[in-house]
């Protein structure tokens, strides 16, 4: 019997590039229209603390995807270990390259806070 | 000793004719019982396809009717339900249920399975979708149909300005489809991750099987959305909750959120799957392993999470903030990176192939499309530009981009399948001169019809116009179109014409095209001989002598030693086998559930509200008979399955398969609690100073809220306690049965507690947005109480039985499983609805 790789682990290990987009995505939009819709209406936040949201959440993104992508033995602690080594490899490559893509994707999204002014429809 | 290491035994005569008897499919009047996935799949395909046939038709009808200015070929309002009923045709009742029907079909095939893991489930599926479909697509034919575009945006379709039942038609129609592509999507996640032959780790898993994966995964978490947009507009059309009345505090833009972040991922649930057949056929053409198989992975795992952040780009003039827009821009331009990594792959292996590439039929039509999905991937970048869709929302441009999108990223590749995977289910290929008259007729044909699109947008020509003024410089155009549309039916006449003379289902003409994957192995209704042993990507190239000596038998599984319809389950990620599935045979409760669940959607369409509630309840009630057969026990204990191995026959707990498909109708549960969140909070954000409006009734007293939590664990815990007294096997017990009714009833109860709450608060959900999703949140709690009780009683009834006891006893697991997820979704509930507004007060 082979030692194998948990799934639900693995999936989780595989997906962690794609999640973090995914959620800094809905943090950064959802945020972004909860402020402008009512930001005068939150507990703790305002509708001036956009910015920094948006800097902080696209920095914390970054660094995260920036660590999964160059490091193969982060990517492959979260995946967890086989006894058969190439499917592990497998799986730590795929995840370092999905990684890198949402590297891509989280810069992108986070390009238009530098020279798009926060709450405006500019039309 | 084969190529696998196994070693080749001579097996017992009658083998064979065992798993033939076994496994025959049903004859004559009996066909419909079915479930053999090559049957049912191919029925599924069949219908799929009759329905893109009669989509087409109804494009060419208007075709020409915009051939020329002022033409009054067709009426306004007919005209209007043919742009909607093809739109939602095309969508809902071909290309999903194609690719699943694919995937019915093929999967099994290139996975070595004997069949999918829930054969009736998938018989369910396409027997919603064939009667429902069938009935919904007839609306056309007596003026009923829909007529408010395939996305039916409110306010059009209130019932202000669309009474009658046309929009109803949309709204519960498109129900049984969505429960169709959810069935579909259960069987494929279970199938893929739990079905595969021993060997095949998922880094040797076929690229289809990945497509498939990850299309059923976007399923599950983008159907959901728009399953609650139908609600929610159904429900204020059908008792006036205002969900998009903006007067009352609702807004019609929630509809376009909730039906783009399913409309999207739509785009790319029909091409990934495409994309994956794709990478099927490619190497087989130059006789060479796929360039990239770990890029194109990483591609549609990619695409498929960033198609779920595009939605808003259909929604750039509708005064969202810029910087927003920016977001989902960016988005969708950085979807282009995982499709142009697919294609550069696909370039490559044809590049460097071990032969040269032979034009084959199905080699032109994937070649076609390359380069008509190349051109939509080009406009497509250009719309989701902010500036430029702008300028061309909503015209021609439009509808020419997302035609050469899904025309040419899955319309051309499932005729590619057609003619390549036709040698494997027919027993004669089909015919490659009529292929190539087929071929080039579609590919000239859509080009001319669609690229002068882009110029009849680029002129201001809009979408959806029954008729423009025949002076104003778009009749040329328009005509060329026209002459288009009828060489690209003409193209698939010819295929029709083609498949009418040369496929015969049944038997298969062999590996005519030399492929390496598994569906080209000998099989018959059992599907192989034996499940092998893999040990490479492409098997059959891998392993010479494999077709050879699973037809011997000499693999797994080469007999049936439960005696009945059985596959092996292998674990997820290395494919080590685990257990053998022992699986339904035909049957007629699938069937019947299928066809009252069908009618109940479309009675209510009508309003005939007590005949539709017989038919939900018929509904339910053949469903328990069908499961009533299912959860077979640990009696046949460990079984041979040959090269040496034995393996239980039974399975509880997360290794089971029933588990895993539990966990992903969960997931679409889920999905469709946090659609439910977004909208709370989304209608919020638009009107916060109604929230909750001054005069409303206020929230009960928090006393409430605790006592219906209390309610919520109290019942979980006495569904807990009737797991741990089950009878022992063969028993029949009381304790069980009894905690299991109550507990389900105490949550039924905890839901009524909640509801019962704000109406004695004065609270109507016909007055506010805010009121109707403070009803909303007790009506989805009590939706998935209203199963766990269902399931409760069924389990109870299993239990005095002898049915259910403390080994056999998945069906008891899964309730607890669905208990559990139902509290846990009630508690959250309670939190927003009871916790949001005193928080934001």
């Amino acid at each position: 019997m082979v030692r194998g790789i948990g799934f639900v682990r693995a999936l989780l290990g595989l997906l962690a590039g794609p999640s973090i987009w995914a959620g800094h995505f809905g943090l950064v939009y959802g945020g972004h229209a909860a402020l402008c819709g009512a930001g005068d209406r939150l507990p703790l936040v305002a509708r001036a603390d956009l910015p920094w949201l948006l800097l902080v959440a696209t920095g914390s993104a970054v660094i995260a995807l920036l660590a999964l992508a160059v490091s193969g033995r982060l990517t492959g602690w979260l995946i967890g270990t086989s006894d058969l080594p190439d499917e592990a490899d497998f799986l730590v490559r795929v995840a370092r390259l999905l990684s890198a893509l949402s590297l891509f994707g989280v810069l992108a999204s986070g390009a238009g806070m530098i020279v798009l002014p926060g709450c405006q429809l500019l039309r | 000793m084969s190529d696998s290491g196994i070693s080749a035994t001579p097996r017992p005569a009658g083998e064979r004719a065992e798993l033939l008897r076994i496994w025959a499919t049903p004859q004559g009047w009996r066909l419909p019982s079915a479930v053999n996935n090559t049957v049912i799949g191919l029925f599924y395909l069949g219908a799929a396809f009759a329905f893109f046939l009669l989509a087409g038709i109804v494009a060419l009808l208007m075709r020409t009717q915009l051939a020329q200015g002022d033409a009054t070929f067709l009426s306004q309002d007919l005209y209007n339900q043919m742009f909607t009923m093809h739109g939602t045709t095309m969508m809902f009742l071909f290309a999903v249920p194609a690719m699943e029907a694919l995937g019915v079909m093929l999967l099994p095939q290139m996975l070595a399975a004997r069949d999918l893991p829930f054969p009736r489930l998938s018989a369910f599926a396409i027997w919603a979708y064939v009667i429902g479909g069938a009935v919904f697509f007839s609306t056309i034919f007596y003026g009923l149909a829909p007529k408010g575009g395939w996305f039916m945006y409110p306010p059009l379709t209130l019932t202000a300005y669309q009474p009658g039942d046309n929009a109803d038609f949309w709204l519960l129609g498109i129900g049984f489809i969505e429960i169709s592509a959810i069935a579909g999507a259960v069987e494929i996640v279970v199938g893929v991750l739990r079905t595969r032959p021993p060997g095949m780790t998922l880094s040797r898993m076929p690229i289809f099987g990945w497509s498939m994966l990850i299309f059923a995964g976007m399923i599950i978490f983008a159907f959901p959305a728009v399953i609650l947009a139908t609600m929610l507009l159904e429900i204020e059309r059908a008792f006036g909750w205002p969900f998009f009345t903006a007067a009352r505090g609702g807004d019609p833009l929630l509809w376009q959120h909730l039906f783009w972040f399913f409309g999207h991922p739509e785009v790319y649930i029909i091409f990934l799957p495409a994309a994956g057949l794709v990478s099927m056929m490619v190497p087989t053409f130059v006789q060479t392993p796929l360039i990239g198989y770990r890029l194109i992975v990483v591609a549609l795992i990619g695409t498929g999470f960033f198609s779920f952040g595009l939605w808003v780009h259909h929604m750039f003039t509708t005064g969202i903030p810029s910087l927003s827009l920016a977001f989902f821009s960016a988005a969708s331009i950085a979807v282009a990176v995982p499709s142009g990594i697919q294609v550069f792959s696909w370039i490559a292996t044809l590049a460097a192939g071990r032969e040269r590439l032979r034009l084959t039929t199905p080699a032109l039509f994937v070649l076609g499309f390359l380069f008509i999905f190349t051109v939509g991937g080009l406009t497509g970048i250009m719309v989701a530009l902010v500036p430029i869709d702008l300028q061309v929302h909503d015209t021609y441009f439009v509808v020419a981009h997302f035609h050469y999108v899904l025309v040419g990223g899955m319309v051309f590749p499932l005729f590619a399948t057609f003619y390549y995977w036709a040698p494997a289910f027919s027993r004669r290929a089909l015919s490659e001169r009529l292929g190539r008259w087929s071929f080039w007729l579609m590919f000239v044909g859509f080009n001319v019809a669609f690229f002068p699109m882009h110029l009849t947008g680029l002129a201001g020509m809009p979408r959806r116009v029954w008729t423009y003024p025949g002076d104003i410089g778009w009749d040329g155009l328009n005509l060329l179109s026209t002459i288009g549309a009828y060489i690209l039916a003409a193209g698939v006449l010819v295929f029709v014409v083609d498949l009418v003379r040369n496929f015969r289902p049944g038997g298969g003409a062999g590996n005519v095209w030399n492929a390496g994957t598994l569906e080209w192995l000998p099989n018959d209704v059992y599907s192989t001989r034996s499940i092998p042993l893999v040990t490479g990507r492409y098997p059959l190239w891998d392993q010479p002598n494999l077709a050879r000596d699973v037809e011997a038998g000499a693999h797994y599984l080469p007999d049936a030693p439960t005696g009945g319809r059985e596959t092996l389950v292998t674990s997820t990620v290395e494919a080590e086998p685990q257990y053998v599935l022992q699986m339904p045979g035909a049957g007629w409760s699938q069937v019947l559930a299928a066809t009252f669940t069908a009618a109940f959607f479309l009675l209510l369409t009508i309003k005939l509200v007590w005949i539709a509630a017989v038919c939900g309840v018929l509904a339910v009630l053949f469903c328990l008979v069908w499961a009533w057969g299912l959860d077979p026990g640990p009696a046949r204990g460990k079984v041979a399955v040959g090269a040496g191995l034995t393996l239980p026959s039974y399975m509880t707990g997360p290794q089971s398969h029933s588990w895993w498909a539990m966990v992903v109708l969960m997931l679409v549960a889920a999905s469709l609690y946090i659609a439910y969140v977004f909208s709370y909070l989304y209608l919020w954000t638009v009107s916060p100073e109604v929230w909750a409006p001054a005069g409303a009734a206020p929230l009960p007293p928090l006393s409430r809220p605790l006592v219906a939590a209390a309610a919520f664990l109290a019942g979980l815990g006495l569904i807990v306690v009737a797991g741990r007294s089950l009878p022992p096997p063969g028993q029949r017990g009381w304790v069980a049965p009894i905690a299991l009714v109550v507990g389900a009833c105490l949550l039924a109860t905890a839901v009524a507690t909640e509801i019962l709450g704000h109406i004695e608060m004065g609270l109507e959900p016909q007055a506010t947005a805010y009121a109707a999703m403070v009803f909303l949140a007790g009506a989805l709690a009590g939706q998935v109480v209203a199963a766990v009780l269902v399931m409760a009683l069924f389990v109870a009834a299993r239990i005095l039985c002898a049915r259910t006891d403390r080994e056999r006893r998945n069906s008891f697991d899964h309730t607890l499983q669905l208990a559990r997820y139902a509290v846990g979704q009630s508690l959250f509930g309670l939190l927003l609805v009871h916790g949001f507004p005193r928080l934001v007060a």
